[in-house]
């Protein structure tokens, strides 16, 4: 809350930062903050418009979609841009196509000056989006152009990257810009907001549940104080307990004491905290395998690791096609990590890690302890690249689609079915 | 699909030990040798031509990467 509140500031007063960086390390809240922000801008008709970037959508994780996308929302929102915009796109009506510069003077820079709209503009989770730039492309290009702009604010967030970091290094970028560290926020009024959020959840989880009696308060303070300290001012922890109490064929009461009872560890706070509570994850998911069966740790780590690596997430039957393994055996890998892993109700849904502190977790040697998790990043790369050369050699063959001689691709009209059909997802 | 989009972004990311390399050369070749035609043909259905150009831009670069690798190997096996 105390965070909202400095945003808000910001936003109300004119003070001399036309740019906001909140800047968190993986896990400790921005999106949660941009999304309650945009909730707010919106109802208080000061939003320009936002994005969301994400690496988890192609559409979501692509520079080019960030200012057609605004310059969308800005039209919708202010009839003034609308009609500016409109007059530009006329006479140029490619600039979804054109290089990333052109776009921001095109569609946002000159409308936006021409109106001189006062507005707001959001773009969240920076780091997510492709980009091969030494200093963030987005920035570089909004450093350029910030001075042009002066009635528009930009509310940014990101990872302190070594692309974000030198972006807002920027010379033109740096006197405009406020920065708020999120990961080292007073802890007090973090700690706070995440006891709000799992008090919050808690108790929704066991009103929703009809074979649960609550005789008496739920959830105990002394153990949200515990969840507090293991959090260590991540909400990610807050919300993968929460996912991970609220299994359906489990008892709250007993998968939240669990979670209490694992005991501390001397490792710096921040990241034992989600450290544990993988660890404990994946270890709970296979309590029941001995320790020998190597044949299904190694299945395990296969399926895990190819879940966070692929590009682009996949659904169950096509995972399957291209490791080569049966579906089932794919679900029965991953059956006790639905606190990590977002595991659709359908095998043909794609299939994702929950938040993206799973590959950092799980790829790093010192922070993932035990062997039989641990994904070799480029040991793992290799084994998906001869994967991919395998179902390729299987299953390329002249006219994969049994087209007619000659056709061109427009001229075919079940092409989607039968691209579907015969070259599917994997 | 997916493995037609996104088998490059997997070789510049894998392992530059000289035994996985060769073995993904050795792939590599035959696919090149066989089935590049195929796979344009794919993502010629699927709209994704643009995507050959990146992968074809990747290997380049790996393969620069990877050569530089096995000529070491080659020039420190003649050395011992």
């Amino acid at each position: 809350m105390k965070v909202l509140e400095t945003i808000e500031n910001w936003i109300y007063e004119d003070g001399i930062y036309w740019v906001f960086w909140l800047n968190g390390v993986a896990g400790t809240g921005k999106t949660a903050i941009s999304q309650s922000l945009a909730e707010r801008m919106f109802a208080e008709g000061l939003l320009g418009a936002c994005f969301f970037c994400s690496r988890d959508f192609p559409d979501r994780r692509d520079l080019h979609f960030i200012f057609p996308t605004l310059a969308f929302q800005l039209a919708y929102k202010y009839p003034t841009f609308r009609t500016t915009l409109v007059k530009t796109l006329k006479s140029s009506p490619d600039l979804g196509y054109v290089s990333l510069e052109h776009q921001l003077k095109k569609l946002l820079v000159e409308p936006l000056r021409s109106t001189e709209l006062s507005t707001v503009i959001i773009i969240d989770a920076l780091d997510e989006c492709e980009d091969d730039q030494p200093a963030s492309a987005i920035l570089s290009l909004l450093s350029r152009v910030i001075d042009q702009i002066p009635t528009v604010k930009f509310f940014i967030t990101g990872r302190p990257e070594s692309q974000i970091r030198s972006g807002f290094r920027l010379p033109t970028l740096l006197p405009q810009t406020d920065v708020l560290l999120l990961h080292e926020m007073e802890p007090k009024s973090v700690d706070e907001d995440i006891r709000l959020f799992l008090e919050y959840h808690l108790r929704k989880l066991v009103k929703n549940r009809s074979d649960i009696n609550v005789t008496k308060s739920w959830p105990a303070p002394e153990d949200v104080q515990i969840l507090i300290s293991k959090a260590g001012g991540l909400f990610i922890y807050a919300s993968t307990v929460i996912k991970f109490v609220a299994s359906p064929g489990h008892l709250p009461h007993e998968r939240l004491q669990m979670v209490v009872n694992i005991p501390d560890s001397s490792v710096y706070e921040g990241q034992s905290g989600i450290d544990q509570l993988y660890t404990r994850t994946f270890e709970k998911s296979c309590s029941y395998i001995h320790h020998s069966d190597s044949s299904y740790f190694s299945r395990l780590s296969l399926v895990v690791g190819s879940v966070v690596l692929l590009c682009e997430p996949i659904s169950v039957s096509s995972l399957a096609i291209l490791l080569g393994l049966e579906p089932r055996v794919i679900l029965n890998s991953i059956r006790s990590l639905h606190s990590v892993l977002l595991v659709p109700d359908s095998d043909t849904l794609p299939l994702r890690m929950f938040h993206k502190s799973l590959l950092d977790y799980i790829t790093d040697r010192d922070r993932c302890k035990d062997q039989r998790f641990y994904v070799d990043l480029p040991i793992h790369h290799a084994r998906l690249a001869r994967e991919c050369f395998d179902l390729m050699k299987t299953r390329l063959r002249t006219n994969i689609c049994d087209l007619p001689q000659y056709a061109m691709n427009e001229d075919v009209e079940d092409l989607s079915i039968k691209q579907g059909y015969f070259i599917g997802e994997a | 699909m997916y493995a037609c989009r996104f088998w490059s972004k997997h070789l510049c990311l894998m392992s530059r030990t000289a035994d996985s390399v060769a073995e993904i050369l050795e792939l590599l070749k035959k696919f090149v040798e066989q089935q590049l035609l195929q796979w344009l043909e794919v993502l010629s259905i699927t709209q994704d031509l643009r995507a050959a150009v990146y992968c074809l831009t990747d290997v380049e670069r790996w393969l620069v990467n990877v050569s530089f690798l096995l000529s070491c190997c080659a020039a420190y096996r003649i050395a011992s």
